[in-house]
């Protein structure tokens, strides 16, 4: 079945199609979420909360080429990370260790061999607006400008999380490292 | 060359996660849970909270408070009390309605009151529009003379029967508010019951403040512009008659916060203030303007009806506690009793300026019911429906 047939019965209410939309891109969009979400039952329930979300505005989606509907479910994935970011900004409370310092990036070498549940790990231990701001930038391709407008910030403030994010990352991977050898 | 940064792109950008068990059929509970039925709980709260405000708002539309209930609240109410025969003369016809008048004769307004109002009566006298206060089958004076087109003759005594001092503040103006609760509050105790006693007491203590000197123009002009509204209570009109007058549609600002109480419906209180201005055209006097000052505590469930990024429409419907806190006709400070309720139906904008706050505006539309307080006449007195124009902050608490 193609994207787009699974789309069209999945926007009939078609529950073998619904079942089978969700087989196909739920480990994935896990994972999306797992990136987004410290918590794995968070994560779990965000993914399945996007999918649902998906199906209920089925009728919204486009076919644009293979992939396409992937693509699409994960932006409401995202968005509904974000949004539920957004509602608890004010409950986090981020103590700020960075000092400043630039640190060296890691050999690539080395961080070739961290396992990928590590990788996953470390981002997710980041505190929940530099998570964010690092997800949506480094790995889904989002401007600066869409983060600062999506999570209600300005793009000073993303790129300055961004940076901490980064140095935080930079840590975590020499400390993982060090420990390894 | 790729940095560590591009590794962790490739790593995590595709991967997958693998599904806890069970997952498949939780998706499926969830998916086959009635959202549906919540799609059509947020259209029924919403319409059942309109329904609500319209059958509570629409029978009323023609004048607030139903004539039948009030005559026969009143008739419950008032009890029989004798009254002297000097006070109360009795009236011939039976017409017993809304908006007939009783006639006291004030003497020493004779000399200030050259012409009056096409409403008012002969020279001299101080016209009291009176539609349900005196209508007690069987029991006093007025038993045999059912008319409420009366007149009460000045005379000693009618005073301890039937008046409650409610005055400006800075004078001794004596005055009556003659609504049914009032009549309800005052109960066994007060002669208001009494519409004999009521009509020679309102005529006496006219009498005696003006022979006392207490009463004055302005005090007259003041005493017209108190009290509730024309319909259930009294209005009294004097050589200083009122040739016109403008009740502004109130305004609002306020301080407010909204809990959720699911994911569209919050429940909103907080505190307004709402200013109520008229301009009063008098025979003597000419125009003057009078403010009334309220604070009001409102309770309201809002639904969300757009939420789109910082934007976002709302209806709601609930009721308001509202505080006269000041009152002032031309310039004087006016007594007021401070209470009133009113029922009220909105519907808005709200700007969201940070995550948690916003600047809200909403055209709203109250029913307020007729106040048993000796309050200034204003918009809210002289309609039962007050439209208004509500602006403030209104912040969200404890939004998951």
């Amino acid at each position: 079945m193609t994207e787009q047939e699974l789309a069209q019965l999945c926007c009939k209410g078609d529950r073998r199609a619904q079942a089978e939309l969700y087989t196909r891109y739920a480990a994935r969009l896990l994972a999306l979420c797992r990136r987004y979400c410290k918590d794995p039952d968070d994560a779990h329930d965000l993914m399945q909360d996007a999918v649902i979300k998906a199906i209920g505005r089925m009728d919204m989606y486009t076919f644009r080429g293979s992939g396409s509907l992937y693509a699409w479910m994960s932006r409401i994935a995202v968005n509904m990370a974000v949004s539920r970011l957004r509602k608890n900004r004010l409950r986090f409370i981020s103590i700020d260790r960075d000092d400043g310092i630039d640190i060296p990036d890691p050999p690539p070498d080395d961080v070739m061999t961290i396992p990928k549940d590590v990788m996953v790990d470390m981002v997710a231990g980041l505190p929940p607006m530099r998570r964010a701001i690092f997800n949506m930038y480094c790995i889904d391709g989002y401007s600066h400008k869409e983060i600062a407008d999506m999570l209600g910030i300005t793009e000073k403030g993303s790129a300055s999380n961004l940076a901490k994010a980064r140095n935080q990352l930079k840590r975590q991977i020499t400390t993982y490292l060090k420990d390894k050898e | 060359m790729k940095n560590w940064e591009d590794i962790f792109r490739e790593s995590l950008e595709d991967c997958t996660d693998r599904l806890p068990d069970g997952s498949l059929e939780e998706f499926q509970r969830k998916l086959s849970s009635p959202r549906g039925r919540h799609t059509l709980a947020w259209i029924a709260v919403p319409a059942a909270a309109a329904c609500a405000a319209l059958a509570l708002l629409l029978p009323h539309h023609d004048g607030g408070v139903s004539v039948k209930n009030v005559v026969a609240e009143v008739k419950e109410a008032v009890e029989p009390v004798p009254v002297s025969p000097d006070c109360v003369s009795a009236p011939q016809e039976d017409s017993r309605e809304p908006g007939s008048q009783i006639t006291v004769p004030v003497r020493k307004l004779i000399a200030q009151a050259p012409e009056v109002t096409e409403k008012s009566a002969p020279a001299g006298t101080v016209t009291l529009e009176a539609p349900f206060t005196n209508a007690q089958p069987g029991g006093n004076t007025y038993d045999d003379e059912p008319d409420s087109k009366e007149t009460a003759a000045a005379g000693e005594g009618c005073e301890d029967r039937g008046i409650s001092p409610m005055a400006p503040q800075d004078k001794g103006v004596t005055w009556v508010a003659l609504d049914k609760a009032s009549t309800r509050r005052r109960g066994t105790g007060v002669a208001l019951k009494a519409g004999g006693g009521l009509l020679g007491g309102v005529g006496a203590g006219l009498l005696a403040c003006v022979a006392s000197g207490t009463m004055h123009g302005d005090d007259i002009e003041l005493l017209a512009d108190m009290g509730p509204s024309p319909r259930p209570g009294v209005h009294l009109s004097s050589a200083n008659s009122e040739l016109r007058r403008h009740d502004w549609i109130p305004f609002k600002a306020g301080v407010t916060a909204r809990y959720p109480l699911a994911e569209r419906l919050y429940l909103m209180s907080g505190l307004e203030y709402s200013i109520y201005g008229s301009e009063v055209e008098r025979f003597l006097t000419g125009k003057k303007r009078q403010y009334a000052h309220y604070l009001s505590v409102p309770l309201r469930l809002d639904w969300s009806v757009v939420k789109k990024n910082s934007f976002e429409l709302y209806m709601g419907a609930g009721a308001s506690a509202d505080f006269c806190v000041a009152a002032r006709y031309a310039g004087r400070s006016v007594h007021k009793d401070v209470l009133g309720v009113s029922l009220t139906a909105a519907g808005g904008a709200m700007w969201k300026i940070s995550s948690h706050a916003g600047i809200y505006l909403e055209p709203q539309l109250s029913w307020c019911p007729g106040s048993s307080s000796a309050m200034p006449r204003t918009y809210r007195t002289n309609h039962t429906l007050v439209p208004c124009v509500a602006t403030g902050v209104r912040f969200t608490i404890c939004e998951k």
